[in-house]
């Protein structure tokens, strides 16, 4: 009760000013604009618009996986621009998950080992401990009779639904998910948002997810919209 | 929130699991088990060898000459409180006494030794009563100890007597074992042994005549040291100081040329071996570039990577050494097996030092080889999982080069050698240029043809260049390796072919030396009368090169070019002798300006820097021969027919003191008939070298079936390295292949593409291999072996037709399922990886 309070006192996320540019061939490109933006904690937010239009870059800084040009950003109240790479991983492994469009399971891993991982990066925790953990969320997304399976030999939806129980096993303050839904038929796609927003509920993790499905970003609290590596935000229908 | 090691090690036995590491291992394995392996046979060799040293010199130090040693230099010797005996060793033929009629005769290695002998050790020996006695002393004078050898060859008991020379024996013992018998050429023939005191009545010492004299010294090591550094100036060349470290029995020549052989054949299979685990490594790490980005993302510190990395590299070096040093373990007795017959029956046991090797061979590859590419791993960025693009899966490989001082570790830890080093390395930097070059130009020409060519043709080609990174380096990889298999055989032939050029088939089997003058003539008579046929007889007089151009040639040349270090057999003739061919020159003929004409061998003219009309001074005895090079000649050292560094023309020689020598060759039949012949000239010894033969045969035939053994693990590495180059593409491959057929490409083409690929990386990598094997033959050949350099014509044909056939089948076999599999299931599951 405390932890949701604190929550709700401090944003899971901000950022300030922020911006990004590369170096091309022909020339300086900026990729991202100016982004103002803060999320409350426990607060589901979408992020949409067309290929290219720079919601995974954007997504890759928030997350503190890439380093803006400009601005800063603070996650659960800790500023990024502050942090050196370290710090920023151990950043991750304590209040972060990730669902991405490509599932990034480990293919030398089984499905427990693949979800054992977050837990044993964190450190301090027996393996049995990190197994049974990993178990019961494998258990939650259905895969229960999966647990010794490798990547290879699981269909799609599982794969996602291994990367989902990845994600929350680590009970992280604020989960990125990147078109999690992108390289799944309509139907498996329906079963794993259900699965996604129903542990995102009950964990009461602060949601930023990355989108061009219209129907997915309706799910979720606020809808922003990016274009040309600018954000607005949209009124929700 | 570091990283533990069982993390790392937990990870390590999952990467097993998904077989990711298979590869890596066994590349590890391979090359910790040779080294091990190698090393555990080489060292028990050497120490069984040095072991037997001290016995087999029966002193603490040995004086080796070819003349008696003055007086005053052993009562200086006594002087400094040494111990000293003396023994004159020369083949001569004995007798039965009751034998009149000179069958029942043979040849011994006659020993006659001073009281004192033996220094060191014991003799031991059998009496008549069959009582066995170890004894310090040898023979008293007037009588003779034998090897049971001579017994049942004369067919005699003790207690006969036998005739050696013009005296008489009574045989006293049987010598069952005599520590420092077989150490020389003439340690071949079966013992007979006589005191020193009776050597004048035998008649068989003249002037000129070939006796080895030794001198054993014994006493503190200090004094020794001071006697000796007191003697040798004064004896300059002419005597040879043998010592525990240097004095290893006959045979053993023969093992220490094969084990040197396994040692280099060895590093070879090391270094191929080290390239597997460098390119399995690479494939490790382009398949984990994602994985590292999906720790990193997950929390994983860059601390936290490199500890998982350098725990599963401590892991796998663990596992590899313990599993390679097991198999070292077992392959040292397939050498011991192989070798058996020729080396002591009890081996001693090995030290730690081959498993130091073998592990810090699986050390320097891990870290020269693996941990660059690891290095490189540790850097990989998170936001990579954001974007699906593909890495380069060389771009691993441009850390290789950090590997060269790795592979110049490996090879000096495993041979010791600096100069093998230098020149393989040299061998293998000379290949690198080249290599790059060619490749680029294939790169040119392949965009050339490749637009013109067929669609197969351009197919392949384009597979060539999309890749060119890695068909640059599998070209350069591939090329390194078989140059190394190349070198490898080239060797073994030309070092079979050494061994067995000292015993061609049909050539002369028995060298009659010794022959006094005045038994030339008559001689050559009697050998006729029993049909044996007989090259030219050769006159030998005894003298030491001792100036080339005014200078002294032991300030000119260090003791590599031994010719000039010590005595050697100078000879003259009217005409050229029968295959010798004047190379340059003429003839030597009428002396024009005072100098004696003489002939040189063209191998040695050449290592003495010498040429026609060059100025050389000879010793011969105490008298001065200035000469001037007539000519320089060619001649087959094959034929077991009299040959001479030197030949002088008539008129030069004759009046200094001269022995003759001649071979002939005589059937099994008329054995009883030389002998007979030759009890009429007890000086002339005759040597029979067909039991020399038989044993050298045997030793070569075993020596190569131990280095079969190892070329098999070697060409095991090279099979490796190219698996592990194939397996660096293979999810590429997959990928494209899959692309292609589902836009409707047939089987047919897309192996036939295939086919192009591998075909133009096999043929540039095995003409570069040709390239850098003829030349690292060269060097090897002409500066360590010191062997005769030819051209090799085979190479430049074989080695391109083999490398391309293997590349090109290996290369369609293992990359066949990538037109196997179902499509989909290739790009789900590269999806999966992406």
């Amino acid at each position: 009760m405390n932890n949701a309070l604190n929550r709700a006192a401090t944003p899971a996320l901000t950022a300030a000013g922020l911006g990004k540019t590369v170096s091309t061939p022909a020339g300086e490109l900026t990729l991202l604009h100016d982004i103002n933006l803060t999320v409350a904690a426990g607060e589901s937010i979408a992020i949409v618009g067309t290929s290219g239009s720079g919601k995974s870059t954007l997504l890759g800084l928030l997350a503190g996986l890439d380093v803006p040009s400009r601005g800063d950003i603070a996650l659960d109240g800790q500023s990024l621009t502050s942090l050196d790479e370290e710090q920023k991983a151990r950043l991750r492994a304590e209040k972060v998950g990730f669902v991405f469009q490509n599932f990034q399971l480990l293919p030398s891993l089984t499905a427990l080992e693949n979800v054992m991982l977050p837990l044993e990066l964190r450190g301090g925790i027996p393996v049995d401990e990190c197994q049974q953990r990993a178990s019961e969320f494998l258990q939650r997304v259905g895969l229960a009779t999966r647990l010794h399976h490798y990547p290879r030999t699981l269909s799609g939806g599982e794969q996602q639904r291994v990367a989902i129980a990845r994600a929350f096993a680590g009970l992280p303050a604020i989960l990125f998910a990147d078109e999690p839904t992108g390289n799944l038929d309509a139907e498996t796609a329906n079963q794993v948002v259900e699965l996604l927003f129903a542990l995102n509920r009950n964990s009461g993790a602060t949601l930023v997810l990355v989108t061009h499905d219209e129907r997915l970003a309706a799910r979720c609290q606020r809808r922003l919209r990016m274009e040309g590596g600018r954000l607005a935000e949209e009124s929700l229908p | 929130m570091t990283l533990r090691m069982p993390m790392a090690w937990r990870m390590l036995g999952r990467e097993w699991r998904g077989g990711e590491l298979g590869l890596l291992f066994a590349a590890l394995v391979l090359g910790v088990a040779m080294v091990t392996g190698i090393s555990l046979f080489a060292e028990r060799l050497q120490k069984a060898l040095v072991g037997e040293a001290s016995s087999y010199l029966g002193a603490d130090r040995v004086l080796q000459l070819s003349e008696p040693l003055a007086p005053d230099y052993l009562a200086e010797a006594s002087r400094h409180g040494l111990g000293f005996a003396r023994t004159a060793l020369f083949p001569t033929m004995v007798y039965p006494t009751t034998d009149s009629s000179g069958e029942r005769s043979t040849l011994s290695a006659l020993k006659a030794v001073s009281d004192g002998y033996p220094q060191r050790g014991e003799l031991e020996t059998r009496d008549a009563a069959n009582h066995s006695a170890s004894v310090r002393h040898g023979p008293a004078p007037g009588n003779a100890w034998v090897d049971a050898n001579i017994l049942a060859q004369l067919d005699i008991r003790l207690g006969d007597r036998i005739d050696i020379g013009q005296a008489s024996f009574i045989v006293e013992r049987v010598l069952t074992r005599e520590g420092d018998a077989g150490s020389s050429f003439y340690g071949m023939g079966a013992r007979t042994m006589i005191h020193d005191g009776d050597l004048p009545a035998t008649g068989l010492v003249m002037p000129g005549s070939r006796v080895e004299y030794r001198y054993l010294f014994t006493g503190e090591r200090a004094s020794l040291d001071q006697y000796f550094a007191w003697l040798t100036p004064q004896l300059g060349k002419k005597a040879k100081v043998i010592s525990l470290e240097d004095n290893q029995p006959g045979i053993a020549g023969a093992l220490d040329k094969a084990a040197l052989f396994l040692r280099l054949s060895g590093s070879l299979g090391v270094l191929l071996a080290a390239l597997a685990a460098g390119f399995a490594a690479q494939r490790y790490c382009a398949r984990h570039t994602d994985m590292i980005a999906v720790l990193k993302t997950l929390g994983a510190t860059r601390g936290q990577v490199l500890g998982l990395l350098a725990g599963q590299m401590a892991g796998l070096w663990l596992l590899a050494t313990a599993t390679g040093a097991a198999l070292g373990y077992l392959l040292q007795f397939a050498f011991i097996t192989v070798m058996a017959d020729w080396i002591p029956a009890a081996l001693p046991a090995a030290g730690p030092m081959p498993l130091a090797m073998g592990a810090a061979t699986g050390l320097i590859c891990l870290l020269c080889f693996v941990w660059p590419a690891f290095w490189r791993l540790q850097g990989v960025p998170p936001w990579r999982v954001l974007r699906s693009d593909t890495v380069d899966s060389f771009v691993y490989g441009r850390t290789l080069w950090l590997a060269l001082p790795g592979i110049a570790a490996v090879l000096w830890l495993y041979s010791q050698d600096a100069k093998l080093v230098a020149t393989l390395m040299a061998g293998m930097l000379a290949l690198l240029l080249p290599a790059a070059t060619l490749g680029a130009l294939l790169l040119q020409a392949g965009r050339a043809i490749g637009t013109r060519a067929g669609s197969i043709w351009r197919l392949g080609m384009a597979n060539v260049l999309r890749r060119r990174w890695l068909s640059l380096l599998q070209v350069v990889v591939f090329g390194t390796g078989f140059m190394l298999l190349a070198v490898m055989v080239l060797l073994r032939g030309s070092l079979l072919d050494e061994w067995r050029m000292q015993i061609p088939p049909g050539a002369p089997n028995v060298f009659l030396i010794n022959i006094a003058s005045q038994d030339v003539e008559p001689l050559r008579r009697d050998l006729t009368s029993i049909q044996l046929s007989i090259t030219d007889i050769y006159p030998m007089v005894r003298g030491r090169l001792s100036e080339i151009n005014g200078q002294p040639a032991t300030e000119l040349f260090d003791e590599k070019v031994s010719e000039v270090y010590r005595e050697l057999n100078l000879s003259w003739a009217s005409e050229l002798p029968p295959e010798n061919v004047v190379v340059t020159g003429t003839w030597p003929g009428e002396s024009e300006d005072g100098l004696a004409p003489v002939s040189v061998e063209q191998g040695l003219a050449k290592r003495l820097k010498v040429n026609v009309g060059d100025q050389l001074v000879f010793t011969i005895g105490s008298a001065r021969l200035p000469a001037r090079i007539a000519s320089i000649r060619s001649l087959d050292w094959d034929r077991m027919t009299p040959n001479f560094y030197f030949l002088f023309g008539p008129g030069v020689l004759e009046s200094f003191n001269a022995t003759w020598m001649t071979s002939v060759y005589r059937t099994e039949q008329q054995e009883a008939a030389l002998s007979k012949l030759l009890r009429h000239y007890p000086s002339v010894t005759a040597y029979p070298v067909d039991d020399l033969i038989v044993r050298i045969q045997a030793i070569v035939q075993r020596a190569s079936l131990a280095v079969e053994v190892i070329l098999v693990l070697v060409l095991a590495a090279g099979l490796l390295v190219l698996l592990a180059c194939l397996r660096a593409s293979i999810d590429q491959r997959l990928h494209e292949s899959a692309l292609l057929r589902t836009l409707g490409a047939g089987r047919k083409r897309i192996l036939g593409a295939l086919a192009v690929e591998f075909f133009c990386i096999g043929l540039i990598a095995g003409l570069l291999a040709a390239c850098g094997a003829e030349l690292t033959a060269w060097i090897l050949q002409t500066r360590m072996f010191r062997m005769e350099y030819f051209f090799h014509p085979e190479i430049w044909i074989l080695v391109p037709a083999a490398t391309t056939a293997l590349v090109t089948t290996v290369g369609i076999a293992f990359c066949y399922r990538t037109v196997v599999i179902p499509p989909l299931s290739i790009l789900r599951e590269s999806a999966t990886q992406q």
